[in-house]
């Protein structure tokens, strides 16, 4: 395994009473793409502005590529930044923003000239190089930002929320052309939202951060599937958490028992949790079905809240007294299926597998 | 009604002070002056109308010396407003933002005091008994008293400490609107503080350079108080000399030819700072 490109050490941060950053360790891979992800306020933010330079840590080192610039200044650091307001500088063209950067480097004006070419053609405004931003659509603003931020060849690109401002639609098709573009150009690009869908969809590894601290890292299929906590569990998509202890172990399975008693579930063995330990086994509304199929995790309870919501259907199932569930049934034509509504008896079930134990 | 009433009142008001007495003065700048009550033919008829106060303008040195000294003297009262209120604004629009209140008022305060009483109090200060004077050689620094008072330092000082709010006020108001994430994108992109600077804070800053220095050149050119106050004889400005013809010499048609022509001078750097202005609004 080669060098992780940028690594934090135990950077914390804090302005005036507010910690925004807590031991935070990470590492950012080369050509790898990584989302910061948490709820405004985590300290996602704070996280790339200390790898950009624009604050210094109290404590911890930073290392980018091999370098230690923790003490360093921005203009000094070979990553650039993507502005969740763009900060285009509004007096500039397109071309004179793109060359911003690379008249600071003294480069020969033939080869800035061949750059921005180059930049405009990677994110093809080709046709709006004499253009001010304030003539620009929002869409073709965060693509000159890209350009400008792109155009010094950094070794990662740094993105703060950057599809926050535009519209739903665009910021959809904007999100195919970053994955796109980082592919092509092979960079690592870390990305700060607080948007799970563009996180996992765009990421290759998620970091989810919770209150200055990280809380888990992985890639976002084993972040989603295997959550750490019942932060991640419920911050990542929905989960339905139920309380209780370790009642033993069957069948190489983990049997939980519901704080009330009333409840015996079947979940994956995990060797560290001793019996009596306090657990909340973790499932998602999608890996539970009305039809049981012989399911050990097969319960009874009564639909409280059945709502049709185009794709899926969503139940709300009470299945002892003060649990409720929530699960979500795919609507396919042609497919009947069950459909009860509120009020009626129903059986629920789901694999063992797709339970998560947790123990925080 | 009420909308014809807003949109005129502002009409009424610049007819009834500034075009109504502004043609009053061009009449009385047409025609010859007279030794009666008032001082001048009558303006109303066409048979009086003649340039030779313009022409006196143009060919007297003491005219051409006085406008030359005025726009000289307001120019180098500007930069040295403009040196002074930059860093002064821009530390003003940088301070957290709980103190900017307080230091907008600091720039306000000396607004109520009067300006003629603060013009008197420089008088005072400077004279070569006064305070300044007084304390340099007290402390042995200096043996004589320093020809403070009475010159061109004086009125520059005087013009400087009125006008240098009208500098401040609309830099601040540039530099506090400036979005930081563009200093900040600059960094990122490699400029070093003083290249951010050159490169971004000071062309978005330009209308209120324009702004502040306007306000601050346009009233230094017409000044009269602070020159006839703190002034001495060496360099006599346009405002000294029109109030000298006015009230000294009684030659109303040579002095209404002076304001003309110092409104007519004043126009160019106001339509300088509207091309300044419409370029900035389009970006």
């Amino acid at each position: 395994m080669t060098a992780p490109l940028i690594s934090l050490d135990g950077v914390s941060k804090r302005f005036g009473e507010v910690v925004a950053a807590d031991d935070v360790s990470l590492t950012v891979e080369p050509g790898e793409f990584l989302a910061l992800l948490g709820p405004s306020g985590c300290g996602k933010t704070t996280l790339l502005r200390l790898i950009a330079g624009f604050d210094r840590p109290d404590a911890g080192r930073i290392v980018i590529d091999g370098m230690d610039v923790t003490d360093l200044p921005p203009w000094q650091r070979p990553v650039n930044t993507v502005f969740q307001s763009y900060a285009l500088f509004p007096h500039l063209s397109v071309a004179a923003n793109i060359a911003f950067g690379l008249k600071q480097d003294r480069l020969p004006k033939w080869e800035i000239e061949l750059r921005i070419a180059e930049m405009l053609a990677l994110v093809r405004l080709e046709g709006e190089a004499r253009r001010k931003p304030h003539q620009l659509s929002g869409g073709q603003r965060q693509r000159v930002a890209l350009a400008r931020a792109l155009a010094k060849r950094p070794k990662a690109l740094l993105l703060d929320e950057p599809l926050s401002a535009l519209d739903r639609k665009l910021r959809e098709e904007m999100r195919g052309e970053l994955a796109a573009l980082q592919k092509r150009l092979g960079i690592a690009f870390v990305f700060v939202t607080h948007d799970q869908d563009e996180a996992m969809s765009l990421a290759g590894r998620l970091a989810v951060m919770r209150e200055a601290r990280l809380e888990q890292e992985g890639p976002p299929r084993e972040v989603y599937e295997r959550p750490q906590s019942r932060y991640v569990a419920d911050f990542l998509g929905r989960a339905n958490l139920i309380h209780g202890r370790v009642a033993g172990r069957e069948g190489g399975r983990l049997l939980i028992e519901s704080v009330s008693g009333a409840l015996r579930l079947r979940a994956p063995d995990d060797p560290a949790l001793a019996d009596g330990t306090e657990v909340w086994l973790a499932v998602r509304p999608e890996n539970i079905g009305l039809d049981t199929h012989g399911s050990p995790n097969t319960l009874r309870g009564t639909v409280r809240e059945a709502v049709y919501a185009g794709d899926v259907s969503r139940y709300v199932v009470e299945i002892a007294e003060g649990v409720h569930l929530r699960l979500s049934q795919p609507n396919r034509a042609g497919e009947p299926g069950a459909r009860p509504a509120a009020g009626a008896e129903v059986a629920i079930a789901w694999p063992e597998e797709a339970g998560a134990v947790l123990t925080r | 009604m009420m909308r014809r009433l807003f949109i005129g009142a502002p009409l009424v008001w610049l007819l009834a002070f500034f075009a109504a007495p502004f043609v009053i003065v061009a009449g009385i700048s047409l025609v010859p002056a007279l030794d009666a009550v008032p001082p001048f033919a009558s303006p109303l008829n066409p048979a009086n109308w003649t340039l030779d106060s313009y022409r006196l303008l143009i060919h007297d040195d003491l005219y051409v010396a006085a406008f030359a000294n005025a726009l000289r003297i307001a120019f180098t009262a500007t930069a040295i407003a403009l040196l002074i209120g930059y860093p002064m604004a821009y530390a003003m629009a940088r301070a957290p933002e709980r103190w900017r209140g307080l230091l907008v008022m600091l720039v306000i305060v000396p607004f109520w005091t009067s300006f003629l009483i603060r013009v008197y109090a420089w008088m005072l200060l400077l004279r070569p008994s006064g305070l300044i004077n007084s304390a340099l050689m007290g402390l042995g620094i200096v043996a004589e008293p320093l020809p403070l008072d009475a010159g061109e330092f004086a009125v520059h000082l005087g013009l400087v400490y009125s006008y240098l709010p009208f500098m401040v006020l609309p830099l601040y108001a540039t530099l506090e609107r400036l979005d930081p994430a563009l200093l900040e994108a600059a960094h990122d992109l490699g400029a070093r503080p003083w290249n951010a600077f050159l490169r971004v804070t000071l062309p978005l800053s330009l209308p209120g350079i324009a702004a502040g220095s306007l306000l601050v050149f346009i009233p230094s050119v017409g000044e009269f108080i602070i020159p006839d106050l703190l002034g001495g004889a060496d360099s006599p400005m346009i405002g000294k000399i029109l109030w000298t013809e006015f009230f000294n010499n009684r030659d109303w048609p040579a002095a209404s030819a002076l304001a003309v022509g110092l409104l007519a001078l004043l126009l160019a750097p106001i339509l300088a700072f509207q091309a300044i202005e419409k370029r900035a609004a389009s970006s």
